[in-house]
């Protein structure tokens, strides 16, 4: 996976709350295979209309977030079903990173293990970054993995948790099974012990 | 012996911790993997580096997603992708040993039905399974989760799975269920009060009079629905009830193993004086039946209640949001849902498909007819078995209704079980997101027993007034 450690680039705003992984991602391409690539498929109902007409009116669709590597979304981001495609259409279409003000609790665990930073930052920091995006649109700002910071023009920087795991997993462009792996001797030393007929 | 009273869920995740992370994530060993027909990305991750399954023993396999409603054999599966998920998965479990409860099997069902009611999902065991919908286990007492597909290939590998460390709550509900009112009104009533994200981050205790006074499946309805609310997942403690329902279960353990089970899970219940981040209180006596208005789970009111007047939203953003969920619904505010006309509804899904609910709804369309489309689809094809056993699957076509093979089916459409567009559907399910059911479907999410009111009155219905004596 591609290491993050300061990534500049383009944000897009859009802080619908809610917006849940059957929007990022609809449900009736959760049979098609990875092999082409999901982007054409991110928010695939919001960006084109029915008869396949793109809908000019959505935020990805104008000429000015083209490029755009950071997404700045709202509440509850990515609540919903589990699937991972959502994950993978964000990163196929171009994302890098997510900032929200929450995030759906599986996306937040597996958007890392794929490579794309997600992080969230509350209510405040997140209306204070779409104030700027809004007067000036196609916006570049600045994560710092290492700092662990958000910066953008015309605003104090923007402070995010994350964990030490997810931090290195993501500066080191890690894969998550490889760290796993190297929990072997702790796995099987707790295994030895633990009956999983009648655990706990 | 630890002198810090601990909650359920504190036990269970110190029992399962492997190791923990500066943020106070732990590395959790997983009692129970589930599997269900989606993306084979968690088998080719392990075979591209010629890893094993580490546990094919704790690993358990169904098709549900993708399971046809009509036949319910493999060759009924009409899109040629769906076939080719459904045959990977059996060709993977295979291959590694681990048991799969597919299309044709006597087993086969939803997975969140099929845990339980084989009894491989026990209270104190850390569950895990790529599906949002695996907190449903909870109700049985155990720290059951969703993951992404890529954490589930972790968990094939290594048997464990680094999970963060969620807050706790506990919802206290006191007081008994009302006539005509059951586990389902009882969790939309809980999303009423705290909203889609109220729980973010959370795991959801339910403790008190009303939930000990539910059955099995109520609690697992229960736990299945709290994740509507964000909740990380919930859990009830296990008690009498849940030991009576799992002797005997093909997977759970057995004469003296059981009486020991026993005498271990008697001490996971919530310790008293044991600590919660937030906790909640709700009096079971003033519930009724609850029915969805708009586009997300909690946005919801009593079924004699109308649409809500954006005017009334707390703040512009909420005003935003109700109008444009009224927009997609086709509703006026101030609208009665009482007396809206309805197109079909669906009786199915992993929140309301086991028997206990079939009963529900079939005690409501007993000697009625379906003035609407009206579909039941049984959790589990042993669910199916057991109710046409107590002829309720005659009860249903009788009354006009199709009686379906078991499948995920219109609660997520995947199989292709679908709403037209612009179709109003009231449904036993859990999520009535926009196009959820279908592009432009409108759903309205109920109990069993409204849903099986509108299907007899071809509207929304308060089902006490089809019950002698409850109103």
């Amino acid at each position: 996976m591609t290491p993050i450690v300061r990534l500049t680039a383009i944000a897009v705003p859009l802080p619908t709350a809610n917006m849940d992984t059957d929007q990022i991602f609809p449900a009736r391409y959760m049979s098609r295979s990875r092999s082409g690539g999901f982007g054409d498929l991110a928010f695939r109902d919001h960006r084109f209309a029915a008869d396949g007409a793109l809908r000019s009116d959505f935020v990805l669709n104008q000429a000015v977030y083209e490029g755009a590597q950071v997404l700045v979304a709202g509440k509850n981001f990515a609540c919903g079903s589990a699937r991972e495609q959502a994950v993978h259409a964000l990163l196929d279409y171009g994302f890098r990173a997510v900032i929200a003000v929450s995030l759906g609790d599986i996306f937040a665990s597996s958007a890392p293990e794929n490579g794309l930073l997600a992080v969230a930052v509350g209510s405040e920091a997140a209306a204070a970054i779409q104030q700027r995006l809004a007067v000036a649109p196609g916006l570049a700002l600045s994560i710092d993995l290492d700092q662990r910071r958000i910066e953008v023009p015309g605003l104090a920087p923007v402070l995010f948790a994350i964990s030490e795991r997810h931090r290195e997993m993501l500066m080191r462009g890690l894969d998550p099974l490889s760290q796993l792996l190297q929990m072997e001797p702790r796995i099987a030393a707790f295994e030895a012990a633990h009956d999983t007929a009648m655990p706990g | 012996m630890r002198e810090t009273p601990r909650t359920l869920f504190q036990k269970i995740w110190d029992a399962h911790t492997v190791a923990t992370d500066d943020d106070g994530s732990a590395l959790l060993y997983i009692d129970r993997h589930y599997l269900q027909d989606g993306s084979p990305r968690k088998f080719t991750l392990l075979a591209d580096r010629g890893l094993p399954v580490r546990r094919p023993d704790l690993t358990f396999a169904v098709h549900d997603h993708y399971a046809p409603t009509l036949g319910g054999r493999l060759a009924d599966v009409a899109d040629a992708d769906a076939r080719q998920l459904l045959t990977d998965l059996s060709r993977h479990a295979r291959e590694n040993g681990i048991e799969i409860f597919e299309l044709g099997d006597r087993r086969q069902g939803i997975i969140h039905v099929v845990g339980p009611e084989l009894g491989i999902s026990l209270p104190g065991t850390t569950i895990i399974s790529s599906d949002s919908h695996t907190p449903t286990h909870g109700g049985l007492g155990a720290f059951a989760i969703g993951a992404g597909a890529g954490e589930c290939a972790g968990v094939l590998a290594t048997q464990c799975c680094w999970v963060a460390r969620p807050k706790t709550m506990r919802v206290t509900v006191g007081g008994r269920l009302p006539q005509g009112t059951s586990a389902k009104d009882l969790a939309l009533a809980v999303l009423a009060r705290i909203g889609a994200g109220g729980a973010a981050g959370h795991a959801v205790e339910f403790a008190g009079e009303a939930i000990a006074a539910l059955g099995v499946s109520g609690r697992l309805t229960l736990c299945n629905m709290i994740v509507e609310s964000g909740a990380r997942t919930g859990l009830i403690a296990p008690d009498e009830t849940i030991y009576a329902y799992l002797e005997g279960r093909p997977y759970a353990p057995a004469g003296d193993a059981f009486d020991q089970a026993v005498a271990r899970w008697s001490r996971l219940p919530t310790d008293p004086d044991a600590v919660f981040d937030r906790e909640l209180g709700i009096d079971a006596a003033t519930l009724g039946p609850m029915i969805t208005w708009g586009t997300s789970p909690d946005q919801v009111v009593p079924v004699g209640d109308r649409v809500p007047d954006p005017a009334k939203a707390a703040g512009a953003d909420q005003a935003a949001v109700w109008r444009a969920a009224q927009e997609y619904m086709g509703l006026a505010p101030g609208t009665p849902l009482e007396g809206l006309k309805v197109d079909r509804v669906f009786i199915g899904s992993c929140t309301n498909a086991r028997l206990e609910d079939l009963r529900e709804a079939a005690a409501v369309v007993r000697g009625r007819k379906a003035k609407i489309r009206a579909w039941v689809v049984p959790g589990s094809t042993a669910v199916r078995a057991a109710a046409e056993a107590e002829g309720l699957d005659r009860v249903f076509e009788e009354a006009g209704f199709e009686w379906r093979q078991s499948s995920c089916s219109m609660c997520v459409t995947q199989n292709g079980d679908k709403a037209e567009p612009g179709e109003r559907c009231v449904s036993t399910t859990n999520r009535n997101f926009v196009g959820r059911q279908g592009a432009g479907a409108r759903t309205h999410l109920a109990s069993p027993a409204l849903a099986a009111a509108a299907a007899v009155t071809g509207a929304i219905t308060d089902v006490r007034r089809l019950m002698d004596g409850a109103i």
